[in-house]
């Protein structure tokens, strides 16, 4: 009964309105309904491949697999879904204003396919975690998901507003701690 | 042409300066369960203990990208195993009275009016679904909405038009019962670190958790649809739904509040395969105590009259009440049955209690845990609440529901599991939907 939780979170630097926030809006726009397996599969295959694309400017990134991993889940939920309670304030100090998060999770049933697939990309040596060619095989692996085994999904680009961006000051500042540059 | 079935159900979507995405739920996904020997036993959860046992699954051997060349026994069990598809899926893709053969939904127990005495808009049925999203935002991601959005599908238009708010005697004295335990909350010292579980068959639950509304937020947890041949008389439920929608809907945004999840008992109704019924139970599942890290205590409530089974949680809340305890989350059981009218109106309860509910003016007794204001407030007293000060207590005289109540981990028939909420594929349908993932045979062995 136990599922496990894939989380990525990545940093890109890119200027608001530029063409990644733009793909990127697009493509949750359109998607935003119910979906069928094949709809979802495709949501993420080009989700993937956006990504794909920004690896070389993707800046700071966290990823995460868990066993028994729905508190986890709900969790990440809970806190990107209560950012969007808060006004966005941008950052008043820093000079540029130029990274946006992209955010997407997963609730994998532990035998499912989609486990085991992530399982098998994510055996890496500890050392390899944060480095750019792991979030390109990651990246890839967000687009391979069978989603017949996936019980939750979730992606979020923060902020939502494509003219707003992050700086990457406060990115590394607190609460983003967990964020690591890419190497 | 049918549709194909959309069991990826959107939950939430924000596209607003702050945020931009979406959430979707796997609606109806089964997985088999099978023999975890270590895993999940708790302790670390964390990355490199999760790739330890995946590596330990055998993962490396199986997988070619989304080319799936084939896998073990455990792989092809999770989509090529059942003869059938989500009861759910089914009704999405071929219509909300699939299978019926005919049979129409009946009634009982109707009222012209809602709780409010108002009487059916039927154009805003449809908003039902979104109304009943938790109100306060840390519930949101447990909420299932699948019930009521049943009233948006497509072919619901007869459902739409004929569906009846209802009102038995039963929800009234639950709704009682609920305004009852409301006191508890009331009289807590910190209300937001209580969960309350109703577990009551799923009219008796909404009026429950609608006596509950002011204090404690509902989260409403009913995962299936309505079928005029259902195992679940899932159509009672949404009655019920709409009648208390009021209560329901106006429950505060914010303070001080507990949460209330709302279960239907009857979602694991025994069903012995019977050609004539349509199977729409399900499991439900409930936040693991990681999502549970603010919670102290969880109240569950079930019927509490008597009947076999009736002490222990049903088989789908066993794990998580399991792991709930071991996270120090103190849980306790009350049978909403011990919540009696007050000794000092015996013998006209019910039908008091009836006229008030019903909007006809009539008095009705409040209700006590124990019968009495005293085994009242030794019952708050004894679970942490502070009654007001010169509030009687007594300890019942009688043994009382759930006294010996702690959850226990206990050998669940998990076959139970992967065979409830099943439909029959239509005739020569199978395998034709879903991108081609449901029903995909195995492609061979595997190393």
């Amino acid at each position: 009964m136990s599922d496990h939780f894939f989380g990525i979170q990545v940093a890109l630097q890119t200027p608001p309105d530029g063409r990644l926030r733009q793909s990127l809006a697009r493509l949750l726009r359109q998607q935003s309904q119910n979906l069928d397996v094949l709809g979802q599969s495709r949501l993420f295959a080009a989700l993937s491949r956006t990504l794909h694309k920004a690896v070389d400017v993707t800046t700071l990134g966290f990823w995460d697999l868990q066993q028994n991993g729905r508190g986890e889940y709900d969790e990440w939920v809970r806190g990107l879904e209560d950012d969007a309670a808060e006004r966005w304030v941008a950052d008043a100090e820093a000079a540029q204003l130029d990274h946006v998060l992209v955010t997407t999770l997963f609730l994998l049933p532990s035998r499912g396919r989609s486990a085991h697939l992530v399982g098998e990309r994510c055996d890496l040596p500890e050392n390899s975690w944060m480095r750019r060619s792991t979030f390109r095989t990651l990246f890839t692996t967000v687009g391979e998901l069978d989603f017949a085994s996936v019980r939750g999904a979730a992606v979020y680009v923060t902020p939502g507003n494509e003219a707003l961006a992050f700086s990457r000051r406060e990115l590394e500042g607190d609460g983003y701690e967990y964020l690591l540059p890419l190497r | 042409m049918t549709e194909r079935p959309r069991p990826f159900v959107l939950q939430v979507a924000y596209d607003q300066d702050e945020l931009l995405g979406a959430r979707w739920w796997h609606e109806g996904l089964k997985v088999k369960p099978v023999a975890l020997g270590d895993w999940g036993s708790g302790g670390d959860d964390s990355r490199r203990a999760a790739l330890k046992v995946l590596a330990c699954l055998g993962v490396g051997a199986v997988f070619a990208g989304v080319a799936f060349r084939g896998c073990s026994s455990d792989e092809d069990a999770l989509t090529s195993s059942y003869p059938s598809l989500a009861a759910t899926d089914a009704q999405r893709q071929y219509g909300l009275l699939y299978a019926a053969n005919g049979a129409s939904f009946t009634w009982t127990d109707s009222v012209p009016n809602d709780a409010n005495g108002a009487p059916m808009v039927r154009d805003s049925l449809q908003l039902l679904a979104a109304e009943l999203q938790p109100k306060v935002a840390r519930w949101q991601p447990f909420y299932v909405p699948t019930l009521a959005s049943s009233l948006r599908a497509p072919d619901a238009t007869e459902l739409r038009a004929t569906i009846p708010f209802v009102s038995s005697a039963a929800m009234q004295k639950a709704f009682l019962r609920g305004q009852a335990l409301a006191e508890l909350i009331a009289f807590a010292e910190a209300p937001a670190k209580w969960l309350i579980v109703v577990d009551l068959p799923g009219p008796l639950s909404v009026a429950f958790a609608a006596g509950l509304a002011k204090h404690a937020t509902p989260v409403c947890m009913f995962g299936n649809w309505p079928h005029p041949r259902g195992v679940v008389p899932a159509h009672m439920t949404l009655s019920a739904l709409l009648f208390h929608r009021p209560q329901l809907t106006a429950s505060p945004h914010e303070g001080e509040l507990a949460a209330a999840l709302v279960l239907d008992r009857d979602r694991l109704h025994p069903y012995d395969n019977a050609s004539d019924r349509f199977d729409n139970r399900y499991v439900v599942q409930l936040p693991s105590a990681s999502a549970l890290r603010d919670i102290h205590r969880v109240l569950y409530v079930v019927p509490g009259d008597g009947q076999a089974g009736s002490e222990q949680e049903l088989d789908d809340l066993n794990e998580t009440f399991v792991s709930w305890r071991s996270a120090g989350i103190a849980v306790r059981m009350v049978g909403a049955a011990d919540f009696l009218p007050d000794n000092e109106f015996a013998g006209q309860g019910e039908e008091a209690s009836h006229k008030q509910v019903a909007g006809g003016g009539g008095h009705a007794p409040r209700h006590y845990w124990g019968g009495t204001r005293a085994t009242h407030g030794w019952w708050l007293h004894s679970l942490g609440s502070r009654p007001p000060d010169g509030a009687p207590m007594q300890a019942p005289t009688r043994r009382m529901a759930g006294d010996e109540y702690e959850p226990r981990r206990r050998s669940i028939g998990t076959s139970g599991f992967s065979n409830v909420g099943r439909a029959p594929w239509p005739a020569g349908s199978r395998g034709s939907t879903s991108g081609g993932s449901w029903g995909r045979s195995s492609g061979g062995g595997s190393s």
